[in-house]
């Protein structure tokens, strides 16, 4: 564990370029999760419905819409 | 219904867009650990520390592309729910568990992995750090193994039932759904065809670096080093290539005909080496399909069947469910007028499915659930009003096929040539229009790797899943509007990423060509 720990501590404290990437990273991620996700893209089944049986019904009322029968 | 045009358009241009960049950085990183991976093996091997610095140099380029690129497959997944939820929930089970398991690689592995490469220089042994790289690149190979097998999927529905009653493809067959044929070239053609990327990517800066007399000797081995990799996967690239066309030619032949522009077909199809397609060209009329065409005699019937003497349907005979055998007699398949029928049963009978299960009539559901099972093969076919809407854009999947083809001959002339360059021929080393042929290769490989995508994309229109689901059915009740701006939004920040590593990574080879990167890295 001390061999595991004493690697990223010394890999984190001695980066260089990698300072600039885990920036970038971290940037990406919080746009992403934070304001895409969030903001922008609900899983629009999850938030409507409660439960799998009105999602379900929700989608196959979708495919059925305007069927002749 | 505008809006529901103008939703179905941007939700495809939006995830068209998110796909490709996806894709920019992907390739890269699967070929670029591949690479790495064996430059450090040769350190390990010969204990030269001079291969110790070409590797930490084209290892830091890896980081810097893993780094750009990591995550941004995500947001596929969030376009999933929010604009394509009738399919997502559709497909439920199936796409699910593939990426169920890429998302546990792609953490344990890559995650785990990629630290101890970075962070583990003179922590760890060199076999375990050499290890490390190695399950690095399967890792990443890996992770793309079961994205690809999820498209496969799609492409070529399999392993499953439908299931009237929770609306969702039903797995019941996980070793069909992961290892047919489809999946497994599919699988292959991608992964080898990162390594001819970046195979090309590490020719051509090792050109820039001899171009620019900088680091000679560490450009020579790494140019030899990309060159192989670079050769091994354009051939394998253009083997699994000919594995995926008869498989397309099995079970997506309307896009072998788009690819080709072939409207009437016949026993022993030339396949067209250069031509343009004719935009006036419609379904049943009696105009020219392509323009100023040169043909290769029986090409396409020994590209789709292995046979010269075979027939390789047109548009046109796919419409009409017309098939040859190669004594020429006719052989009737399903039409698309028929198709249409049956999938128009097949919703009439999932109406009466949904009538009789909110009725408690479990007689009536299993009558439906029949009717439902005898034409759900064509279910897709149901939402659409005529035979043409069936057929792909052309133009498009045409082009894109060409162009994939006559780049990808170019790169294995340009891997033959920078082996020689770095075998027998190494006074071509100092040529410096060979140089610049390498820099100019590295966009040629990235237009030769998107358009792969836009064949297998466009050219498997109008379905989300081949003959089961169209792409206007697959839309969420969204307005067109709200993705019109996260299009827009997702093009600013995709740019802004895309110059990101662009100018990371040139600033960083050009702070390396002024030090020694056999030492200084």
């Amino acid at each position: 564990m001390a061999l595991i720990y004493g690697m990223y501590r010394d890999g984190f404290r001695d980066m260089t370029l990698g300072r600039t990437l885990w920036i970038v990273i971290a940037v990406k991620l919080v746009i992403i999760f934070l304001v895409v996700r969030l903001l922008f893209f609900p899983d629009r089944l999850a938030e409507d419905y409660d439960s799998d049986g009105q999602r379900s019904q929700a989608v196959r009322n979708a495919l059925v819409k305007d069927t002749d029968n | 219904m505008n809006d529901i045009i103008s939703t179905v358009d941007w939700s495809r241009a939006q995830f068209a867009l998110t796909a490709m960049y996806h894709w920019l950085f992907v390739p890269l990183t699967i070929g670029l650990a591949l690479i790495v991976a064996v430059m450090e093996t040769i350190y390990v091997r010969t204990g030269q520390e001079r291969w110790r610095g070409i590797t930490k140099f084209w290892m830091s380029l890896f980081g810097i592309n893993f780094a750009i690129g990591v995550a941004t497959g995500l947001i596929l997944e969030f376009e999933f729910g929010t604009n394509w939820s009738n399919y997502s929930w559709f497909v439920g089970d199936i796409f699910g568990a593939p990426l169920a398991i890429e998302g546990i690689f792609a953490f344990f592995m890559e995650a785990t992995f990629v630290a101890v490469m970075f962070f583990g220089w003179n922590k760890v042994s060199k076999r375990f750090h050499l290890a490390s790289t190695w399950l690095v690149a399967l890792g990443v190979a890996l992770s793309a193994l079961w994205i690809l097998v999820a498209n496969a999927w799609m492409q070529n529905p399999v392993g499953m039932r439908f299931d009237p009653s929770q609306m969702r493809n039903v797995m019941d067959n996980f070793g069909e759904v992961a290892f047919n044929a489809v999946s497994m070239n599919k699988f292959f053609h991608a992964v080898t065809s990162g390594w001819c990327l970046a195979g090309t990517f590490v020719v051509g800066v090792s050109c820039w670096l001899l171009w620019r007399k900088s680091n000679v000797d560490a450009a020579r081995s790494s140019l030899k080093i990309g060159a192989w990799v670079g050769l091994a996967g354009i051939i394998l690239t253009m083997w699994t290539g000919d594995g995926s066309a008869v498989q397309v030619a099995k079970v997506q032949p309307m896009k072998l005909a788009a690819m080709e522009g072939l409207y009437d077909g016949k026993v022993g199809q030339e396949l067209v080496a250069f031509g343009f397609v004719n935009p006036d060209k419609r379904p049943g009329d009696d105009l020219p399909a392509i323009k100023c065409e040169i043909a290769l005699p029986y090409g396409l019937s020994i590209l789709a069947n292995h046979d010269p003497n075979s027939f390789v349907p047109g548009i046109n005979d796919l419409i009409k469910g017309i098939s040859l055998t190669a004594e020429g007699d006719t052989v009737n398949t399903v039409s698309y007028a028929d198709r249409i029928a049956m999938g128009k049963a097949a919703r009439a009978a999932l109406l009466d499915y949904d009538i009789a299960l909110n009725a408690g009539d479990s007689t009536a559901m299993a009558n439906a659930q029949a009717r439902i099972d005898e034409n759900y093969r064509f279910f897709g076919y149901g939402y659409l009003d005529k035979p043409e809407d069936a057929v792909p854009p052309v133009g498009l999947t045409f082009y894109a096929f060409h162009i994939m083809v006559y780049i990808g001959g170019y790169l294995l002339l340009f891997f033959i040539i920078a082996i020689l360059m770095s075998t027998k021929k190494t006074s071509w080393l100092e040529k410096p229009w060979l140089h610049w042929a390498g820099i100019i290769s590295i966009p040629l490989v990235w237009i030769c790797s998107q358009a792969g995508w836009i064949v297998a994309e466009v050219g498997r229109q109008p379905w989300v899943i081949q003959d089961i689901m169209p792409t206007g059915a697959a839309i969420s009740d969204i307005p067109g509007s709200s993705v019109q701006f996260t299009f827009w939004m997702f093009a600013v920040l995709f740019t802004v990423l895309l110059a990101a590593e662009v100018s990371i990574m040139l600033r960083y080879i050009s702070r390396s060509s002024k030090k020694n990167i056999e030492i200084t890295h």
